[in-house]
């Protein structure tokens, strides 16, 4: 039991107990208000009954052409919140804003060694479209599954028929 | 054409220019600027790029007289006004960006882009006014474009916020706002979803629901498609404003029926629903209703129909949405005052939570439903629901069982959670509490082997048994004052967090546990473990802010305080360029938000506190000479005469609610403590302030005493002297540490980890610090009045100096209590005492270099005049004497602490700590032998860490102190 809503510029100073958490990056503040300012709608918040933050999905819509599409760019839940069935919601809701704005499709990136996350993401119809080489970067580099759900408009699913080849970073559109 | 090619060659030339600059190449591009105006001497654009080439070099200076120049010739050309613009922003000179381009624009009135620059120009300085009139200059400009007419609009709306006259936001701004958009309305002229949005906005400002309610369900009401089902959330908003609860009550049915967990829904359709129950007990169900119409909720037995059908929607069978089972619970609380009888019917709260449990215990949120309403139960009830999940889980037989599974193990916690909630440890023996802690640890150890999947990145599904027992241990330290406790606390964190690296709730409270017990040593690999970063800066910085400097580890009080600063002064510069954006994108709800926000951040306690703390620490530390201490103070720009903290205006940003706290809020009250300490962090901070102020204000005497000798008698009459600033300054803070005086038990107050640390404000007052301060102040204006009337000796004054504040000084020593016996000295208090003392020692030496800026040329002029007369008679005036002895007692007291640092430094005394019993095994398991030898081994590092920075400053000190001989 949640309470969905619009993030707000003044969560950034009690999102602590979400972002604390090692696979969440804490991003400077002009990252997050590009978001506010430029995709309100796609920035949201779960926040559980006692008033504590569970978890926050932030995304944008971008491309041209087929290529129109929603985007995640960061989905996290606190781990005392895990296993409740939030991320799906907070996907959804990102889903059906996508379908609102005629996207073609999602995607996200996810480190290929986070299985609980790409796990969720398949069960959630998502597919692995391509890997990206080295996208992560940090003590070791790491990949990325770059994993994408076609939307309605999409009638032929051409948007997630899988590349044979992995890509590297630079190669992205 | 051939403007065109000019252009183009204009390009072809700068481009090695911004490419250099692109690539951090400055001086490279400087050159390359040069050339290009070797070619051509008037080549704005290239002046400009080598200024911002010198200002990125830090050559200011130069930098600057480019841009004057430039500016002063009103360029219109794009790419010098962009060029300019960056380098004003740079340094943060966003006036002259505005005054930049309405130059341009009053040399080409027909540019939109200049206009459209100007107008962003003014929402960086946040002149609405301006904003306002710029946009509808721009609306002239090009009629067919809306958002220009809706910036204008928008502009009136930010007046409307900020004026400080309520009566004009509504009485003009908002209804000025109101028509221009209505008029667009009416003439059809509305496309875009921004701009029905800010009608909306305006509407609900105005406080006009129904209007609000037209707009929704009107054609226009269609344009609201971004925000996920905003129509419907609004509207159910605005009924319920207008009391209309049955369609209220409809639409939340709706949108549960799409969300059947949404808490808030859940709220809102219940407050409805109820109403309706209310007002048609009074008026009969309303008549003639379509059959196909939807229909409100207006009856218990409606309500639990609802509830019914949600609580398995869209749910995998066996499974259960939490939502609707809370919301029975929530619904029992409300009807209880209104219709008991009626309350009973839904069911009985203690049933349902038991039953709750049942569904969800092994999920950890389930201990966060009960804390909304376990204290709505009796005192019998409440043990009869801690008996009936405790009984419910099969982990009380004997021998001891443990919970193997993850999910058995996660009820197992809970039960224990609520049992702490309940307050049932509270009255449990010393002994009880301590087998309980045993049995907690075990469990903790046994939960380890469950960890076969976990990714590091994962906790140990065990932690939280280990955070149980850390809270006992605590709790028996607050009881008993025994150290043993947290020592021990601290031995099995330092394990937790090697079998669950990630687990930042330990390292929290880690970081906590070594502060209160006076070690900074481990903090910061601790603090950057958990990666604290940007924002965290503000609402998080506040774990090691109030101890770093405490307990004397100076240099990594200077990294850290560095880091905020440049957090709030970078973001501050960088935020304003997302207020630009959003009028852009037509974001309009975001721009107060924004506008919020950037203040908010401004006005922050920690942005606050730590300024004055890193201007303080910096005269404390890197000064060991009179003529450091006065460049030191000019490049500072304190201003004396005003604090540059808004104290109204302060914002509380800490969070402390980020640790895990499974207290009732009847016994601990985080907010309120939060609240407290707020107040008590002001008035340390205004002491900081003070100090500084105070120290400005003598150093700058001092140095006027030096020029005005030369200026010989130019006086400036305009400004209030800075001896009467210096005086109020001393007069304020003595009257501001009277009414400090509650603070002075703080340190007594029973500890709650979760909750903030108190200031230093305590141990200031009770060993008066400010005193030795205050009258060091008064021997800097008597030697000034020396000075200035040529030697009016008062005797009084010379008391001061000669016997007063030496005895001030001495009191001060004696406030570090060393003992012979090295272990008694590694307590918190001794360092924090300790540092204390040698800050106010800095500071009177500070006061005494400005006291020998006046007496030194006395004493020379002096020394002269009796060689002259050869007298034998005459002698020089006490107060060189009085002066150069109260300079010995400083030495002495130096020296003092001097030897106070080498008790307390383990490595000195040749103490293994580890050896000194300080702390019992908590366990017989082998780990904790080595893990407590590593724990003694950071502390005793720890130690010698502070008492070798402490020992430097203190040498540079008496460095300083041996220039200021007479």
């Amino acid at each position: 039991m949640t309470t969905i809503r619009p993030f707000t510029c003044d969560d950034l100073f009690r999102f602590n107990n979400v972002n604390l958490d090692p696979l969440t990056e804490t991003y400077g503040l002009p990252f997050y208000m590009q978001y506010l300012a430029h995709w309100p709608e796609y920035f949201q918040i779960a926040e559980s009954p006692n008033g504590q933050i569970m978890g926050y999905i932030m995304g944008k819509a971008e491309g041209s052409g087929e290529m129109w599409h929603g985007h995640v760019t960061a989905l996290t839940v606190a781990p005392e919140f895990r296993r409740l069935g939030l991320a799906a919601k907070l996907m959804q809701n990102l889903e059906t804003i996508s379908e609102k704005k005629q996207c073609y499709f999602v995607d996200l990136f996810v480190r290929v060694s986070n299985k609980v996350a790409v796990e969720m993401y398949k069960k959630l119809d998502y597919s692995v479209y391509r890997r990206v080489l080295e996208y992560y970067s940090g003590e070791v580099d790491e990949d990325a599954f770059d994993m994408r759900k076609a939307l309605p408009r999409d009638k032929d699913k051409k948007s997630i028929i899988p590349l044979t080849h992995p890509v590297r970073p630079e190669e992205l559109d | 054409m051939a403007s065109r090619s000019h252009v183009d060659v204009n390009e072809r030339r700068l481009r090695p220019i911004y490419d250099s600059l692109d690539n951090g190449n400055n001086k490279k591009a400087i050159q390359e600027a040069e050339k290009v105006l070797k070619k051509q001497k008037d080549f704005q654009c290239a002046k400009v790029l080598k200024a911002l080439a010198l200002l990125r070099l830090n050559r200011h200076e130069e930098s600057s007289v480019i841009l004057q120049e430039v500016h002063a010739q009103h360029p219109t050309e794009d790419s010098t006004l962009q060029a300019m613009s960056i380098c004003y922003r740079e340094v943060h000179k966003l006036d002259l960006i505005a005054d930049l381009y309405q130059n341009a624009f009053s040399g080409k009135p027909d540019n939109e882009d200049i206009l459209s620059a100007l107008f962003m120009a003014h929402v960086r300085l946040g002149d609405y006014k301006k904003q306002q009139q710029t946009a509808m200059q721009l609306h002239k400009l090009k009629p067919q474009k809306n958002p220009y007419y809706f910036w204008a609009v928008m502009s009136i709306v930010m007046q409307a916020h900020t004026s400080p006259d309520k009566k004009l936001s509504e009485k003009m701004y908002l209804p000025l706002a109101e028509r221009m958009t209505e008029k667009y309305i009416k003439d059809d002229n509305i496309e875009a979803e921004a701009e029905v949005m800010l009608y909306l906005i305006i509407l609900e400002l105005l406080g006009k629901w129904q209007e609000a309610v037209n707009l929704l369900e009107g054609p226009l009401g269609g344009k609201f498609v971004s925000e996920f089902n905003l129509k419907d959330i609004k509207l159910a908003e605005l009924y319920s404003k207008l009391e209309n609860w049955s369609k209220a009550n409809i639409i939340y049915k709706r949108l549960l029926q799409y969300s059947p967990d949404h808490w808030q829904y859940w709220l809102d359709y219940l407050k409805s629903a109820l109403a309706l129950i209310e007002s048609s007990d009074q008026i009969e169900n309303q008549n003639g209703k379509d059959e196909n119409e939807e229909t409100a909720d207006d009856s218990v037995e409606k309500i639990l129909e609802l509830i019914e059908e949600l609580s398995t929607k869209g749910c995998s069978p066996d499974h259960y949405n939490r939502g609707p089972f809370l919301a029975r619970i929530k619904l029992i609380s409300l009807l209880e005052k209104k219709d008991p009888e009626k309350s009973q019917v839904v069911g009985s709260t203690l049933q349902l939570l038991i039953e709750h449990f049942e569904r969800f215990g092994d999920r950890s949120c389930c201990f966060g439903d009960f804390t909304l309403f376990l204290d709505q139960l009796t005192d019998s009830q409440k043990l009869q629901f801690f008996n009936s999940i405790k009984e419910s889980i099969p982990l009380n037989g004997k021998p001891k069982e443990y919970a193997l599974d993850v999910k058995l193990l996660q009820r197992h916690l809970i039960v224990l959670q609520v049992e702490r909630y309940l307050g049932y440890l509270d009255p449990l023996p010393i002994p009880d509490k301590l087998t309980l802690i045993h049995d907690l640890i075990d469990r903790y150890r046994q939960g380890l082997q469950l960890s076969q999947d976990l990714l590091i990145t994962d906790l140990q599904h065990s932690d939280n048994y280990l955070l149980l027992a850390v809270h006992l241990l605590v709790d028996l330290w607050r009881e008993t004052s025994k150290d043993e406790y947290i020592w021990q606390a601290q031995v099995q964190l330092e394990q937790c967090i090697k079998k669950s690296p990630s687990n930042f709730q330990a390292k929290l409270i880690l970081i906590r546990l070594y502060c209160t017990m006076g070690v900074f040593g481990p903090c910061p690999s601790l603090y950057d473990s958990i990666e604290i970063k940007h924002i965290m800066n503000d609402s998080l910085g506040h774990i090691v802010f109030n101890h770093v400097a405490r307990l004397g580890h100076f240099v990594a009080a200077c990294a850290m305080y560095g880091t905020m600063l440049r957090f709030f002064t970078v973001n501050h510069k960088e935020t304003t360029e997302y207020l630009i954006s959003s009028y852009k994108y037509g974001s309009f709800s975001k721009i107060y938000e924004f506008v919020k926000f950037r203040e908010r951040l401004q006005n922050s306690l920690q942005f606050a506190s730590a300024t004055a703390e890193r201007l303080l620490l910096d005269l404390i530390f890197e000064t060991n000479s009179h003529s450091v201490t006065e460049q030191m103070i000019i490049y500072m720009e304190i201003s004396p005469e005003d604090d540059k903290t808004n104290f109204d205006e302060l914002r509380d940003n800490r969070d402390y609610k980020v640790m895990l706290n499974w207290d009732n809020p009847s016994k601990f009250n985080i907010e309120e403590l939060q609240e407290k300490s707020f107040e008590e962090e002001k008035c340390w901070l205004r002491v900081r302030n003070y100090l500084l102020r105070i120290l400005a204000a003598a150093v700058l005497i001092g140095q006027e005493a030096g020029t005005e000798a030369k200026m010989n008698g130019v006086t400036e009459i305009e400004k209030e002297p800075m001896t009467q600033t210096l005086q109020e300054l001393s007069a304020k803070l003595e009257n501001h540490i009277d009414d400090c005086v509650m603070y002075k038990e703080q340190y007594q107050l029973p500890y709650v980890l979760q909750a903030p640390f108190r200031t230093r404000l305590c141990y200031y007052l009770i060993n008066e610090h400010h005193r030795v301060l205050i009258e060091m102040v008064e021997a800097v204006l008597y030697t000034h009045k020396l000075q200035q009337n040529n030697l009016e000796l008062n005797n009084v004054e010379e008391e001061r100096i000669k016997s007063a504040i030496p005895k001030l000084v001495a009191a001060l020593v004696n406030t570090v209590e060393i003992s012979d016996n090295g272990s008694t000295n590694l307590s918190s208090s001794v360092i924090e005492n300790l540092v204390l003392c040698a800050e106010t020692f800095s500071f009177t030496i500070i006061l005494a270099g400005v006291c020998n800026r006046f007496l030194k040329p006395l004493k020379i002029a002096q020394t002269k005049k009796l060689k002259k007369k050869k007298s034998p008679l005459t002698e020089l005036p006490p107060t060189f004497e009085n002066f150069n002895e109260l300079l010995k007692c400083l030495e002495k007291g130096v020296a003092c602490l001097h030897l106070a640092c080498k008790q307390i430094n383990p490595g000195y005394l040749e103490l293994d700590m580890s050896k000194l019993n300080l702390s019992q095994p908590l366990t017989d398991h082998a780990d904790d032998a080595i893990y407590e030898s590593e724990m003694w081994k950071k502390v005793e590092k720890s130690y010698e860490q502070a008492a070798q920075e402490i020992s430097e400053l203190l040498h540079n000190k008496l460095q300083y102190l041996h220039t200021l001989k007479l």
